[in-house]
C-alpha cells in the first residue's frame, strides 16, 4: 500500500516537475504596425528605431536602459569601473542562444570586438583602447574617460561569436540571439514575423507570434487597428482624439524623446550678438504656439532629457515677452530703418509654428524668410555654417546628458553644436562631465551648463512631442519607453 | 408596258428625314422608283441630291436615332421590306440585295484580307465551313480578275481599280438579284473607269443582276443604264427609259444637265452651267424644289408643288409647265 | 524580323549609358552628402569617414561613377548606402509586388474600360453616355491618395471585407489596383468611346452592314480591332511609368514595392539604388516601346508588310493557288 502510494506521488510529482519544464512559451498572435520594417535586422547598421525594437525581442543588449534612463542590467549582470578608463563587465548568467549554445564570456567581448569592421559604430569603436575576458568578466580599457561609453552600450546587442563567424554576412538577417522570440520570418522592407521560443530560460513570452508590418501612412496605421488587421500602432494625435471614443481601442499617450529647437548661427552676424539672439527667444511664444501644431506637444525648456536628474529648470529660462524683445533689438540698433532680416532654414515643409513665429517677430520689425530645403541641402547648409537659423529636431534615445551637453562644447561642431558656439567655460564643463567619477559633480556640470544655455541662447529647446499609441482592449503588458522602443516581453493577448 | 407582277424593286414615295438638333432635314421626299429582273436603272443627280440616302433607305441602313425613314410601298422581290425585322433584314443585305460604294480606298476592313472579306459576306448567308469560303472567295476573285496569287493580301497592297473589282467581288458573291452600285467609278481614273464599267456589264449579262447604277456622270448612264431617274433635292423630277430622256428630256433640271456637258465640236468662250446650288436640305424651297435656279421660273412656282406628270407612256416629269400652270413656257433642249 | 528586334535591343546600350552618365552626375552634384545622409544628423567624424571609406564615397566622383558601371559589368548592382543590403536583393524581394501591381492595373483597366467604352459608342448621347462624361471626369480628377484612404475605410474599417494593407493574398490586391484603375477607367473608356465612334463612321463599317454582318460581328471583328489598334502603342510606351509603381499607393497600402524604394533611396541620396531604379525603368520603358511596335505590326497588316519576309511572301500565293484548285 505504502509503495503504490510512493509509485503513484513519485509519478504525479514527476509529471507536475515534466509540466514544470517542458512549459510552452504562450500562444495568441497580434500583428504590430510600424513605419517601416527595415532592410537589415542588425540594430547596429540599421540605425532605426523601429528595427532597435524589434530586435529588442531577437537579442538582448548588453546593458538596458529604464523608462527613467537609468541603466540596469542587461546580458552583463552588473559593472564595475576601478578607475576612469576600465570597465568591468560581469556577464549575466543563464543565457543561451537560439541556437542551443550558451551565451560565453567571449560572446559578449565578441559584441564589442566586432564593431571593428561596423562603420555606423566607428566612433564607439574609436574609443576603445583594448578589450579583455577573463573567467565571466570583460575588461574593457577606453583611451580616455567618457561618460557616454556605458550608456552606448545599452543599443549594443550580444551576438554567438561562433555562429557570426560561420554565417558570414548572413548573420545580421537569420539572426541568433538570446531574447524570448526567434525570427521565423523576414521580408525585407515589408515584414518580420517573431516566434516565442519555448527554450527560453527564463520567463517566456507571452505571445506566441509577433508580426511587425510597415505602413508609411500615418491615417492608414490607425485604419489598420481599427479594421482589427492589428493590435498595435504607434498614430497620430488626431487618430488619437479619435479613438477615444472607440470601445473597442485602448490608448496610450507618454512623452517621447523627440526634443524641437530653434538654433541660430552664431558665428556670423546677425546672431553673434548674444542680446539678438535673446530677442529672439523672447520672441517665441511657446505656449501660443502649440495650438498650430498638429501634433501633441509639450513645452521643455532644455536639451537635456526631461524626468532624469541630469535635467534642471534654469531660473534664467527665457519666457515670451515680446516687447522685451523690441527692447533689446532697439538697444542693439535695430528698428524701423534698418530692420534685422534673416532666413529661416527648414526640411519639413509647411509649419504653421514658425508661421506664427514669423508673425509674430514681423509685428516687432523683424523681416522673416522661411526657406525650406531638401533635407541633403539642409544638411550642407548647417554644416558650411551658411545659415542664419534654422529648426530641427532630434531623438536622444539613451537619455546620455553628454549628447546634450555637447550642444555647446567647440568638439561638437555640426554634430550637436549645431550653432557654431564657442564658449571655452562650456567646453570645460562638458568636459568634466565627460570624465568625471563623481555623479555629483556631473550633475552639477549640467545644471550650470542649462544655466549658460539659457544666459548665451546659442539656441533653444521649444517642444517635446507626446506619443500616441492605439492597441486592442485585449492586448496587455506592453512596454512603451519614451525612445520609442516598444516591447511585448511581458505582454499578453488574451484573444 | 410594265406589268406590276414582273417588278423585282418597286418603291413607293419613299421619305427619308433626319430629326437633329439643328432641325429636320429632309434627305427624300417622295421618291418613287421601280425595276424588273435584270434592268439596270440611272440614279442622276448632284452631290447631296439624296441618292445616297436613297439607296441606304431601300437597305434599311439609315441610322435610325436620327433618321427615319417612311414609305408606302418598299417591295422587293414580292416581300414588303417595311415589315422585316433586323435578323431578316439582314439575310437580304449582301445575299439579294447588295451595295458597293463610292471610296474603294476606304470600303475594305484594312486589317482582313480581301478573300477574308469576301467569305464573309458568303458565310453570312451560306452555311458553309471556313475552307470551301475560301475557296469561293478566291473563285470570285478570278470572276472580276485578280490573280489567285493574290487573294490573301491585304487591301493596301492593291490600286484603286483592284480594290474596286474586290468590292464588286464581295457585292456579287452571293449572286444577288439586285445591286446598288453608289457611284463606283467616281474614284477612279477614266481608265479604270471603263474597265470596271466592262467588268459591270459582264457580270449583269452572266448573272441577269439587276443594277441601280448612281452616278452623276451622264455618260456612263448611256453605256449601261436602260432606265434613268434625275433626281434633285430628294425628289424624282423627271424618269423614263434611257432613250426617252437622252433624246428628248423634259424637266428644266435635265436639260440644263445635258446642257452643261461640254460639247467637243461647239466652239463657246464659257460653258453653260446652272445657276445657283442645291439647296440646304433642311430649309428647302417652298413650292417646286427647282424654282430658284430655275430658267423658267414664275410666281406659281413657287406656291405650288408639281406633281409627277407623264409626258408620254413611261416618261414622267416634275414641272408646272406640264401642268398647263405656265402658259407659253416651253423648256428648250439640252439648254 | 529577328535582326530588327536584335538591332533595337543593340540600340538600347547606348540610351542606358547616357542615362546612367546623367543621373550619376545630377545625383553626385547635388548637394548633400550621401553618407552624413545615411548615417543621421548627429553622426560623429570617425563614423562618416569609416562609411565613406567602406562605400568608396571618398574618391572622386568620376572614379565613383567607373567603379558602378565597373561593378554593373561584373553583374553586381551595388549595396544600398542606406539598408546596407544588396540593391538586387532589394529589388528581387519588391519585384513581385510592382508586376502585380503594374499589370494587374494595365488589365484590370482595360478589362473595364474596353467594354465599357464600346457600350457608351453604341449608347452614344443616351442618359448613361451623358452621366459617363460627368462621372469619368470626376473619376480622374479624384486623388489616388484620397481615394485610397476612403476606400480603406470603407471596405475595411466599415464593412470589414477587405484587408487594409499588405500584398499577401489575391484578396490584398482588390483594393490598391482599384485604387489604382480608378482614374483610368473613367478616362480610358471615354477614350476607346471615341475612337469606337470615329470607326464606325468608317466606310468599311457601312460595307460591313451591307453585306449582311450581324451588329456584334460589325462592332467587334470591324470595328473594335480597327478603334484598339493606337490603344496598343499607347499601352506600350506607357508600360515603363506603370512599372514606376504608384509610390502613394505604396505608402497608404503598405506595399513593399519598387515604388517607395526608389523615392526613399531619391530623398537619401542612396546612389546605387537611385542606379538600379532608373536604369530598369529605362530598360523597361525601351523594351516596353519596342513591344509596341512589334505588337502594332501583329495586328496592323499594313505595317506588317514591312516585316514580312520576301520567302513568306510566296509561301502564300502556292496556298491560295492550291487552295483554289
Amino acid at each position: 500500500m505504502k509503495r503504490t502510494l510512493a509509485i503513484i506521488s513519485a509519478f504525479v510529482i514527476g509529471l507536475t516537475l515534466l509540466a514544470g519544464c517542458g512549459q510552452k512559451a504562450g500562444a495568441g498572435e497580434i500583428t504590430v504596425v510600424l513605419s517601416e520594417v527595415g532592410n537589415n535586422l542588425d540594430p547596429s547598421i540599421a540605425n532605426y528605431t523601429d528595427t532597435s525594437s524589434i530586435m529588442s525581442h531577437v537579442y538582448d543588449n548588453i546593458i538596458n536602459v529604464d523608462s527613467k534612463f537609468e541603466l540596469i542590467a542587461g546580458a552583463a549582470a552588473s559593472w564595475e569601473q576601478p578607475d576612469s578608463v576600465t570597465i568591468e563587465l560581469t556577464m549575466g548568467e543563464g543565457f543561451v542562444f537560439h541556437n542551443g549554445e550558451p551565451m560565453e564570456i567571449e560572446d559578449l567581448e565578441y559584441a564589442l570586438g566586432r564593431l571593428e569592421n561596423v562603420p555606423e559604430m566607428a566612433s564607439t569603436w574609436g574609443k576603445i583602447e583594448s578589450l579583455s575576458s577573463n573567467g565571466n568578466v570583460v575588461t574593457i580599457t577606453l583611451k580616455e574617460p567618457d561618460n557616454s561609453f556605458l550608456r552606448g552600450l545599452s543599443a549594443i546587442p550580444v551576438l554567438d561569436k561562433s555562429y557570426c563567424e560561420s554565417a558570414g554576412e548572413a548573420y545580421a538577417n537569420t539572426p541568433i540571439g538570446t531574447g524570448p522570440y526567434k525570427v521565423a520570418e523576414y521580408v525585407p522592407g515589408e515584414r518580420v514575423v517573431l516566434q516565442a521560443w519555448d527554450e527560453y530560460p527564463f520567463e517566456k513570452a507571452g505571445i506566441g507570434k509577433l508580426t511587425y508590418k510597415g505602413i508609411s501612412e500615418t491615417a492608414a496605421k490607425y485604419m489598420a487597428v481599427e479594421a482589427g488587421d492589428a493590435q498595435f500602432s504607434g498614430i497620430s494625435y488626431s487618430d488619437y482624439q479619435r479613438a477615444q471614443s472607440n470601445s473597442a481601442i485602448s490608448t496610450y499617450e507618454g512623452p517621447s524623446t523627440r526634443t524641437a529647437f530653434v538654433c541660430m548661427n552664431t558665428s556670423a552676424a546677425p546672431f553673434d550678438n548674444v542680446n539678438v539672439r535673446m530677442a529672439m527667444a523672447l520672441a517665441y511664444n511657446k505656449e501660443g504656439y502649440m495650438a498650430l501644431s498638429a501634433n501633441n506637444d509639450f513645452v521643455i525648456d532644455s536639451m537635456f532629457t526631461p524626468g532624469t536628474v541630469y535635467h534642471n529648470s534654469s531660473q534664467y529660462a527665457i519666457n515670451y515677452d515680446l516687447d522685451k524683445a523690441r527692447e533689446l533689438l532697439t538697444a542693439e540698433g535695430y528698428d524701423e530703418s534698418n530692420p534685422l532680416e534673416f532666413i529661416v532654414a527648414g526640411y519639413s515643409g509647411d509649419d504653421p509654428v514658425m508661421q506664427a513665429y514669423q508673425a509674430d517677430l514681423a509685428s516687432i520689425g523683424v523681416k522673416v524668410t522661411l526657406e525650406n530645403y531638401e533635407f541633403g541641402t539642409f544638411l550642407n547648409l548647417m554644416m558650411n555654417q551658411e545659415y542664419q537659423m534654422l529648426t530641427g529636431s532630434w531623438s536622444e534615445v539613451t537619455g546620455d546628458p553628454l549628447s546634450a551637453a555637447a550642444c555647446y562644447w567647440t568638439g561638437s561642431y555640426g554634430e550637436m553644436n549645431i550653432a557654431f558656439y564657442d564658449n571655452p567655460k562650456c567646453d570645460e564643463l562638458y568636459e568634466t562631465a565627460k570624465t568625471s567619477a563623481d555623479e555629483a559633480e556631473i550633475i552639477a556640470c549640467c545644471r550650470e551648463l542649462q544655466d549658460i544655455a539659457w544666459q548665451e541662447v546659442p539656441l533653444f529647446p521649444t517642444y517635446g512631442r507626446y506619443a500616441d499609441y492605439a492597441y486592442d482592449t485585449a492586448l496587455t503588458g506592453v512596454d512603451i519607453h519614451p525612445s520609442g522602443i516598444i516591447s511585448f516581453r511581458a505582454a499578453k493577448y488574451s484573444k | 408596258m410594265e406589268n406590276d407582277r414582273d417588278k423585282l424593286l418597286d418603291v413607293q414615295d419613299l421619305t427619308v428625314r433626319f430629326y437633329t438638333d439643328d432641325g429636320v432635314v429632309h434627305a427624300v421626299n417622295g421618291v418613287s422608283l421601280s425595276l424588273a429582273e435584270g434592268e439596270t436603272l440611272g440614279l442622276v443627280g448632284e452631290t447631296g441630291a439624296g441618292k445616297t440616302t436613297t439607296a441606304l433607305a431601300i437597305l434599311g441602313l439609315v441610322p435610325s436615332p436620327p433618321g427615319k425613314t417612311e414609305s408606302s410601298a418598299t417591295i422587293f422581290d414580292r416581300q414588303d421590306l417595311r415589315l422585316l425585322k433586323e435578323s431578316e433584314y439582314r439575310k437580304v443585305r449582301g445575299n439579294k440585295i447588295s451595295m458597293i460604294f463610292q471610296d474603294p480606298m476606304t470600303s475594305l476592313n484594312p486589317t482582313m484580307t480581301v478573300t477574308e472579306q469576301i467569305a464573309e459576306a458568303i458565310r453570312n448567308h451560306r452555311n458553309i465551313t471556313r475552307q470551301e469560303a475560301k475557296v469561293e472567295a478566291v473563285k470570285m476573285l478570278e470572276t472580276v480578275r485578280i490573280p489567285a496569287d493574290r487573294a490573301f493580301e491585304y487591301p493596301h497592297q492593291f490600286s484603286g481599280g483592284m480594290k474596286q473589282r474586290v468590292v464588286i467581288a464581295i457585292a456579287l458573291a452571293c449572286n444577288p438579284k439586285l445591286l446598288i452600285a453608289d457611284e463606283p467609278t467616281t474614284a477612279l481614273d477614266v481608265t479604270i473607269q471603263a474597265q470596271v464599267l466592262e467588268l459591270m456589264k459582264e457580270l449583269k449579262n452572266k448573272l441577269n443582276t439587276a443594277i441601280v447604277m448612281i452616278t452623276h456622270d451622264l455618260g456612263i448612264v448611256s453605256e449601261i443604264c436602260d432606265k434613268v431617274a434625275i433626281m434633285y433635292a430628294g425628289e424624282i423630277v423627271e424618269s423614263g427609259s434611257l432613250e426617252q430622256i437622252y433624246d428628248n428630256p423634259r424637266h428644266p433640271y435635265t436639260n440644263g444637265l445635258f446642257g452643261s456637258l461640254p460639247d467637243i465640236e461647239k466652239d463657246v468662250e464659257f460653258l453653260s452651267s446652272i445657276e445657283g446650288m442645291m439647296p440646304d436640305p433642311a430649309d428647302l424651297p417652298v413650292g417646286c424644289k427647282f424654282h430658284p435656279r430655275c430658267k423658267y421660273a414664275r410666281p406659281v412656282c413657287s406656291e405650288q408643288i408639281p406633281n409627277n406628270n407623264e409626258i408620254e407612256p413611261g416618261h414622267f416629269a416634275r414641272c408646272l409647265i406640264y401642268e398647263g400652270k405656265l402658259p407659253g413656257q416651253e423648256v428648250k433642249k439640252y439648254v | 524580323m529577328i535582326r530588327y528586334i536584335f538591332k533595337r535591343l543593340l540600340q538600347m546600350i547606348p540610351i542606358l549609358i547616357a542615362v546612367s552618365i546623367i543621373v550619376f552626375f545630377m545625383v553626385g552634384l547635388s548637394p548633400g552628402d550621401p553618407a552624413k545622409i545615411a548615417l543621421g544628423m548627429n553622426a560623429k567624424e570617425e563614423t562618416v569617414a569609416a562609411f565613406k571609406a567602406e562605400y568608396g564615397l571618398d574618391q572622386p566622383l568620376g572614379m565613383q561613377y567607373l567603379n558602378y558601371m565597373g561593378g554593373l559589368l561584373r553583374g553586381s548592382l551595388g549595396k544600398s548606402y542606406t539598408t546596407k543590403q544588396y540593391v538586387a536583393n532589394m529589388i528581387a524581394v519588391r519585384l513581385m509586388a510592382t508586376v502585380i501591381i503594374a499589370f494587374g492595373s494595365l488589365i484590370l483597366t482595360y478589362l473595364i474600360a474596353i467594354p465599357l467604352g464600346v457600350l457608351l459608342a453604341v449608347k452614344q448621347n443616351s442618359w448613361f453616355d451623358n452621366i459617363s462624361r460627368v462621372l469619368a471626369l470626376m473619376m480622374s480628377s479624384m486623388p489616388s491618395f484620397w481615394l485610397g484612404l476612403l476606400l480603406i475605410l470603407l471596405f475595411s474599417v466599415k464593412l470589414g471585407l477587405l484587408p487594409s494593407n499588405g500584398f499577401d493574398t489575391p484578396a490584398h490586391w482588390i483594393l490598391p489596383l482599384c485604387c489604382s484603375c480608378f482614374g483610368s477607367w473613367g478616362g480610358s473608356s471615354r477614350y476607346i468611346r471615341n475612337m469606337v465612334l470615329e470607326t464606325i463612321r468608317q466606310d468599311y463599317i457601312r460595307m460591313a452592314r451591307a453585306k449582311g454582318c450581324p451588329e456584334r460581328v460589325v462592332l467587334f471583328r470591324h470595328a473594335l480591332r480597327n478603334a484598339l489598334m493606337p490603344l496598343i502603342t499607347s499601352i506600350g510606351m506607357n508600360i515603363g511609368t506603370f512599372f514606376g509603381g504608384s509610390v502613394i499607393l505604396e505608402q497608404l497600402f503598405g506595399i513593399n514595392g519598387m515604388g517607395k524604394m526608389t523615392l526613399d533611396a531619391l530623398r537619401q541620396k542612396d546612389v546605387p539604388t537611385i542606379m538600379a531604379g532608373v536604369l530598369i525603368s529605362t530598360v523597361l520603358i525601351a523594351v516596353g516601346n519596342l513591344l509596341a511596335d512589334l505588337c502594332y505590326g501583329l495586328v496592323d497588316p499594313r505595317i506588317r508588310s514591312i516585316y514580312s519576309h520576301p520567302r513568306k511572301r510566296k509561301l502564300k500565293k502556292e496556298v491560295a493557288v492550291s487552295g483554289a484548285n
